[in-house]
């Protein structure tokens, strides 16, 4: 039952052409041309209202394009697929059933598509630093818990899109520390990573690519890991806006 | 789907709200049993003597909550609307606020979500409107007996009622049918067009209230006609079908078919093209 986590990567392409949403009369998100490829974390920078929620949503086909498209491996989002079929999302705050536990609440989400076992979702409940067999019900915990359980849920079925927005909200520093190994392992098995943070520290920490965004638009992508880093910069706050 | 329908289910037993209903359903029926005017108020013996009106000894056909013409009949079935539609028809709305169907539609297709959230709000409308219906018919069966009503006496459904003719040969067959294919059907279809004013309405007590108010303004409406449909409209869940002139099975068909089609339209179409924001 457990989804083999076998040598061969998975390869996902994710590809926004001319992507443009419109809500009312405001412009969300403007001519968004980008494409996203497994084995990369990518980090979304941006102000309060920029369009980086916006764009998570449109990558996972939860809104749909005033004019042009989101393509995953050829599929359009929102025509062929309403959703892509190996996904973990983490959009706003996590949302579980307030009567059930931890472990309970994951197993219901488990058993949707049997890809987790008992075991595995065990483990992705110790990942996060929460312990499985706490009784305690969803509505008890605190909120950096619930932020906690809310990444094991994303974690747990090992997708091949992975969507975190804000995943440090409400996190203390030992939560960050966990999320940092979990997301590298999920890059290294071939996952596509799509984050935001609000904290240019941890952003810079856990993402090899950052996209900045501005007004719905794109303004600039920039490498911070490896040959072409142009991290140094970026923390400096020399990048538009920053 | 099953495994979809299956968490929905169990989502519906663990609700406060549907065991609230039920433990209405259990005070409907103490009040008919017990109560000042309950079938057990007076001592068997008297009831046994004076029979009903003085012709036909007391039997479960005359007394069940679902045949005997009383407050708690009339009160139960005016408020079944409401009854079916309080344990789960506001689920879909509260899955919106609290993100919790982003989970789901993540998980399965958009469609399959749908389908088996109206699916488990049919069941949850349809078994709290059925199971204190069933219970008191039990518990009539403890305190009286069951001699087989007679027509020629009137004194139960009148006879051009539908189903009437089932009813005084196989009055077992009546009550059953009546329960399982109106009362269920209309209790599953009632909380299902609660469901369907999810997209419409900004708070969940409204999408349970949603029912009962579209039953008044139907019922006002009604009224206004030349045709007096109306007490239909209250009474069609009644097996006692205190409305019988004026109504066939077709009205009941009509009637039932509207409702599933209305709301599973709109439920449906609307969620399979609505945006998701939470």
């Amino acid at each position: 039952m457990e989804k083999i986590i076998s040598d061969v990567k998975i390869k996902v392409e994710l590809v926004f052409s001319h992507y443009t949403k419109y809500i009312g009369k405001n412009l969300i998100l403007d001519d968004i041309s980008l494409t996203l490829q497994s084995g990369h974390i990518y980090g979304l920078k941006g102000r309060n209202g920029s369009g980086k929620t916006m764009l998570m949503r449109a990558a996972c086909g939860l809104i749909y394009p005033t004019s042009g498209s989101v393509c995953l491996d050829g599929k359009y989002l929102g025509k062929d697929i309403s959703f892509p079929k190996s996904a973990g999302v983490l959009i706003e705050n996590p949302a579980f059933l307030p009567n059930e536990t931890g472990l309970q609440n994951l197993m219901d989400l488990a058993s949707l598509k049997k890809e987790a076992d008992l075991e595995t979702v065990k483990q992705a409940i110790r990942e996060v630093g929460l312990d499985p067999d706490d009784r305690r019900k969803y509505r008890k915990y605190s909120l950096g818990m619930k932020q906690r359980l809310g990444i094991a849920a994303v974690f747990m079925e090992h997708p091949d899109l992975i969507i975190l927005d804000e995943p440090t909200n409400a996190l203390d520093e030992s939560g960050i520390t966990l999320l940092k190994p979990l997301l590298e392992r999920e890059r290294e098995r071939g996952a596509l990573i799509l984050l935001s943070c609000h904290d240019t520290e941890d952003l810079y920490a856990l993402a090899d690519q950052i996209i900045l965004i501005e007004s719905g638009k794109i303004v600039k992508q920039v490498q911070t890991k490896g040959e072409d880093s142009h991290a140094a910069d970026f923390q400096t706050g020399n990048e538009t806006g920053f | 789907m099953r495994q979809i329908f299956r968490l929905e289910m169990k989502r519906v037993f663990s609700s406060k709200e549907f065991w609230l209903v039920l433990g209405v359903g259990l005070l409907f029926i103490l009040a008919h049993l017990f109560g000042k005017e309950g079938i057990l108020a007076d001592s068997e013996f008297n009831r046994s003597i004076e029979g009903v009106n003085g012709i036909e000894p007391h039997s479960v056909w005359y007394s069940w909550l679902g045949l005997s013409p009383g407050t708690e009949n009339y009160l139960y079935f005016s408020l079944a609307p409401l009854l079916a539609a309080i344990p789960y028809a506001a689920s879909g709305w509260k899955d919106i606020k609290s993100g919790y169907q982003k989970q789901m539609v993540m998980r399965v297709p958009r469609k399959t979500y749908f389908l088996a959230k109206y699916a488990a709000v049919f069941l949850s409308g349809g078994i709290v409107i059925t199971v204190p219906l069933l219970l008191d018919f039990l518990l009539c069966h403890c305190f009286l007996p069951a001699y087989r009503p007679l027509a020629a006496y009137g004194l139960s459904i009148v006879t051009d009622a539908v189903g009437s003719e089932l009813f005084y040969t196989h009055p077992y067959l009546y009550v059953f049918l009546f329960l399982f294919f109106i009362d269920f059907l209309f209790g599953g279809a009632y909380a299902c067009l609660g469901l369907s004013a999810t997209y419409l309405l900004e708070n969940s007590v409204l999408i349970q209230f949603f029912p009962y108010i579209v039953q008044t303004i139907l019922v006002f409406l009604c009224d206004l006609c030349p045709f007096p449909v109306w007490p239909f409209l209250v009474n069609k869940m009644n097996p006692y079908q205190p409305y019988a002139e004026s109504v066939g099975a077709e009205h009941y068909l009509i009637h039932l078919l509207l409702f599933i089609g209305v709301s599973f339209a709109v439920y449906l179409r609307r969620g399979k093209y609505r945006e998701i924001y939470r």
